[in-house]
């Protein structure tokens, strides 16, 4: 058992004691008030105001109600560290705690001459822990039980002036009988009829309410508890799913690295074949270009931070390269505006990014007989703004705000496209933003700062 | 979930069932064919002192019964011997209750004292005594059953109520000491029996 279950056990044991001991107390600090409704009754009987009766019946109803609330919290904090102690069923703990509350109730009476009410603190009993069965193991059981009880032993103990409930044997000690017989005698049988329904009701209902509302806000904490946990899990397969796309990236890296491999092999091959030294040396240089070319590729994309200087211009002529343009139904129009200033980003990656979301636009359906994609490219508040606009179906306004979430597609794809590009731009100091007009396209613009400001920054 | 609905049909049939039978059966077994009515002649004068055996507060019930039907009475739950004087009648409530002694600041058994002299001054001066109880079945209990015995066989007449002698414990008495014993169906009927013993 570790340290802080020790503590909570120690801090159990002590509240049940504190609590046991102030209802052994109750009736001996409170005994003048015991007396005052002996003095109220005997003031009912020679004015004949059944008036005094009822604040006699409610101030017994009070005494009775705490002292029983008391030792019933007591046992069941008694009942909670058994609980901890030992896995106990449900059934045989309720057996444990009416045993010993009974048990308990004689000894106090025995001992201090005290009456009670047996029926009455009894069925209380049961009813409350009735009401309180289904939070036992939660943290506000405690606060549950207390309230609860309160109401129900308050509800009760009205029954014990109630002549009706008489023959129930409700009500046989000293109190309630002196109160019941000056009914009686007063006529004021069924006022305290009344009276004991018009509490006792209102009073159980509450109670009933009151264990249903902390029912349901257990219930309540457990699924917020539960779609935490799934929410984590999603949050974790995303990540997967995001760590699969740059699996893919990797691929289509490999793929990008067989162009500058190729030119290498076909320069080696014309080395064999060629006499001349100019063109052995023209040879030699495009072999370390191209050497050159694919080292800055890989570093690009396995250094995420590693960024160049570069003209937008290069950036395009690189992403044009890789596009298919084959196809007769697609229009690709680039626009770039002259004397843009250079921008300061990971090449492969941002490339990556920007070819990921022009796919997008040609997968995208249109209704036009062909597809049209614009790339213009313009200068924009200090920086560089990359515009891709397409003639697509365009987005729903409703599906506008969730593009950017891992998993979201309109189109069947992995819906993977978008998130990698938005991360990857934001990664390189940029901004990307969604435009879409359903029917119409989408325009998507990427802007970048450009590299004097980013030196500035 | 039939057994669940089946269970609580069944225990609120129980229920409706022993409220009917315990509210509305007239409880003729209580009754006894030897009480009287009331008295036929005058037993008791007045100048009463009405005491309480076991100080319940049912004694309060008697002086206000009194004083409604203006009989000349003192009211004193704790009396004792020398009150006795210009006394003509003596009526003890039977009725324990431990509250009240303990507000008295009396022990059962000092309360035993005090009723035990007090009964034995009356003998000597040969008043007559009325013991009256009205605290049905409730009040009875052991010691509510010592005083009764210890009043009910001194007295001259016994006044309770039918569901006080739920087990012929009034009656015999009554009849073993050859009382008249009235036993009346609630306790504002008492009127009547307790005024034929003055009038």
């Amino acid at each position: 058992m570790d340290a802080e279950n020790l503590m909570q056990e120690k801090k159990y044991m002590i509240s049940a004691l504190v609590l046991f001991i102030t209802s052994i107390l109750w009736p001996i600090i409170t005994e003048a008030v015991w007396f005052n409704i002996v003095v109220q009754i005997r003031e009912a009987i020679n004015t004949g105001d059944s008036g005094q009766l009822i604040l006699a019946s409610a101030t017994s109803s009070i005494l009775f109600t705490t002292q029983n609330t008391l030792l019933f919290l007591s046992v069941v904090v008694g009942g909670r560290l058994l609980l901890n102690q030992w896995i106990l069923k449900e059934n045989i703990l309720l057996i444990v705690q009416i045993t010993c509350f009974v048990m308990l109730n004689i000894i106090i009476s025995k001992m201090l001459s005290i009456p009670w009410e047996p029926i009455t603190t009894i069925v209380a009993m049961i009813s409350s822990c009735y009401l309180i069965r289904k939070g036992r193991r939660q943290s506000h059981y405690f606060f549950q039980s207390t309230v609860v009880s309160i109401q129900v032993f308050f509800a009760f103990q009205w029954l014990n002036i109630m002549p009706i409930f008489s023959v129930y044997r409700f009500g046989q000690s000293d109190i309630p009988i002196s109160i019941k017989i000056a009914g009686v005698y007063l006529n004021s049988s069924s006022v305290l009829n009344f009276i004991g329904f018009s509490f006792f009701i209102p009073l159980f209902f509450s109670a009933v309410i009151t264990s249903t509302l902390f029912q349901s806000h257990a219930q309540n904490i457990a699924i917020v508890k539960e779609n935490y946990l799934k929410e984590r899990a999603l949050e974790s397969m995303k990540t997967k799913a995001m760590g699969n796309r740059v699996y893919l990236e990797i691929n289509s890296l490999a793929h990008d690295l067989k162009t500058p491999l190729v030119t290498i092999r076909g320069l080696n091959s014309l080395l064999l074949i060629s006499g001349n030294q100019e063109k052995l040396q023209d040879y030699c240089n495009k072999i370390e270009n191209a050497v050159e070319k694919m080292s800055e590729m890989v570093t690009s994309f396995l250094y995420g931070s590693s960024r160049q200087k570069m003209k937008v211009e290069k950036l395009i002529t690189y992403i044009r390269a890789q596009i298919p343009v084959e196809d007769e139904k697609l229009k690709l129009e680039i626009d770039i505006e002259e004397g843009l200033s250079e921008i300061y980003v990971n090449k492969v990656r941002v490339v990556r990014a920007l070819i990921n979301l022009i796919e997008n636009a040609i997968i995208v359906p249109c209704n036009d007989t062909y597809k049209k994609i614009i790339i213009e490219v313009k200068g924009f508040m200090g920086g560089i703004r990359i515009s891709i606009i397409d003639n697509g179906m365009g987005i729903k306004p409703s599906d506008l705000p969730h593009v950017w979430e891992i998993g979201h597609s309109t189109n069947n794809t992995t819906g993977l496209g978008l998130p990698f590009a938005k991360q990857i731009i934001e990664e390189n100091d940029g901004k990307i933003e969604i435009a879409s007009i359903l029917e119409e396209g989408t325009r998507v613009n990427v802007f970048f700062p450009s590299v004097d400001r980013e030196i500035e920054e | 979930m039939k057994l669940k609905t089946l269970t609580v049909i069944s225990f609120t049939t129980l229920l409706v069932i022993s409220f009917m039978l315990n509210t509305f059966v007239d409880k003729k077994t209580y009754r006894d064919l030897q009480a009287l009515p009331s008295l036929p002649r005058p037993i008791a004068k007045e100048m009463v002192l009405i005491t309480s055996a076991g100080q319940s507060t049912d004694a309060y019930m008697i002086k206000d019964i009194a004083n409604k039907l203006m009989l000349h009475n003192f009211f004193m739950p704790q009396a004792v011997e020398p009150d006795l004087e210009n006394i003509n009648t003596v009526v003890f409530v039977a009725g324990y209750s431990d509250i009240g002694e303990k507000l008295q600041e009396i022990s059962f058994q000092d309360e035993k004292k005090r009723i035990d002299k007090l009964l034995n001054s009356v003998k000597e001066k040969e008043i007559p005594i009325i013991t009256i109880y009205i605290g049905g079945n409730s009040r009875r209990n052991r010691k509510t059953d010592m005083l009764l015995k210890m009043t009910c066989k001194e007295s001259d007449y016994i006044i309770s109520t039918t569901d006080s002698n739920y087990d012929q414990f009034l009656s015999n008495l009554a009849k073993e000491h050859n009382i008249p014993i009235t036993l009346v169906e609630d306790i504002r009927d008492i009127t009547e029996p307790f005024v034929s013993a003055f009038r």
